[in-house]
């Protein structure tokens, strides 16, 4: 069993205090807009601020050295830009402070090298949500074994 | 169509060399099937970018007013070099690059630490290096290796430590003379299992 990469980086952002404190915990690998609060607790209040991250292709693979890295995308939502610039800002301290570190996830702990902003944000407009977005895309890094 | 002539195994493709260095310079070489940890060698730490073997050693060239061509080259020097970048950076991989591991020191603490001197030293430490690889014969699945009876870690590492990158150390090992091998073999040998 190896370390996933996406888990790992999400573990992360949840975690992030100030992060949390713009998006009440709504980060996660797929947005959870237009759920029915009803069935899903989980749901996400429509439009509000939050941060999806996925994986993004043209990252460098490491050949040698057991490290698992990625190009990821992130999308920074908010009722207005403004909005979504403030989630953009909290995401941008993190990946400013980036360093060594070791994440908690549900399957271990992972190893995660660095994490960083890899281009300039980009504002869009989710036509079908009718919400704004700052996409953005990251670097990341980590180990594909678990350590202590 | 495939060229028949594009022999597979003879095709050094697709394979890397591991690093393994004995204390004692002019140590035998260990058995191309045997597991060198066992003759007393130590592994030296993985590494990134692969290696590359470079067999310096220019001709000068003679020539004549008889001749356009050369008549005559001699080799006056030869520096074979095998680098690679370790990045498995335990400060006894450390230490051992820079000269010794034998310069690294615990102190049980607490806090428990180690301890390597930065300076190197006048005199670099002569070792046995084997560069090996389990799989790269080109005779078939078999092991190789780089054997060097005496040798040293030459080079100026410097380990760059950023925000997103992994510090590697690059090293360059050079071959000394060893005279207590048969002639011809000073400098050590590569040796392919062939079955």
């Amino acid at each position: 069993m190896i370390a996933d990469l996406l888990e790992i980086v999400i573990a992360r952002l949840v975690c992030d205090a100030d992060l949390s404190l713009e998006t009440e915990g709504r980060v996660a690998s797929k947005h959870k807009f237009g759920l029915d609060a009803a069935d899903d607790e989980d749901a996400w209040q429509l439009p509000s601020k939050a941060l999806t991250v996925g994986y993004a292709p043209g990252g460098a693979v490491d050949l040698y050295g057991g490290q698992q890295r990625s190009r990821l995308e992130a999308r920074c939502y908010g009722a207005n830009q403004e909005e979504a610039n403030r989630v953009y800002g909290a995401l941008a301290v993190i990946c400013d402070a980036s360093e060594r570190t070791v994440v908690a996830t549900d399957r271990g702990n992972g190893l995660l090298y660095w994490l960083v902003l890899d281009d300039s944000p980009e504002h869009l407009k989710d036509g079908d949500l009718n919400i704004d977005l700052a996409r953005v895309s990251l670097r990341a890094c980590c180990h594909r074994n678990f350590v202590p | 169509m495939a060229d028949a002539n594009l022999a597979p195994f003879e095709q050094l493709a697709g394979m890397t060399l591991k690093l393994y260095i004995h204390g004692t310079a002019s140590t035998a070489e260990p058995a191309a099937s045997a597991d060198p940890i066992a003759s007393g060698f130590v592994f030296v730490g993985d590494t990134d970018g692969g290696q590359t073997v470079n067999h310096a050693g220019a001709l000068t060239k003679f020539y004549d007013d008889n001749h356009q061509g050369v008549v005559k080259a001699v080799r006056p020097e030869e520096d074979p070099t095998i680098t690679t970048t370790i990045v498995d950076l335990t400060l006894e991989n450390y230490a051992r690059v820079l000269n010794d591991a034998a310069n690294v020191t615990s102190d049980a603490g607490p806090p428990a630490v180690k301890r390597m001197p930065i300076k190197r030293g006048r005199m670099p430490k002569l070792y046995t290096m084997l560069f090996r690889s389990e799989i790269a014969s080109p005779y078939g699945s078999y092991p190789i290796q780089y054997y060097l009876p005496m040798a040293v870690f030459d080079g100026e590492p410097a380990p760059a430590f950023t925000k997103d990158g992994r510090a590697g150390l690059e090293l360059v090992v050079t071959p000394f003379e060893d005279d207590t091998q048969a002639s011809g073999d000073e400098l050590g040998w590569l040796t392919a299992q062939t079955s």
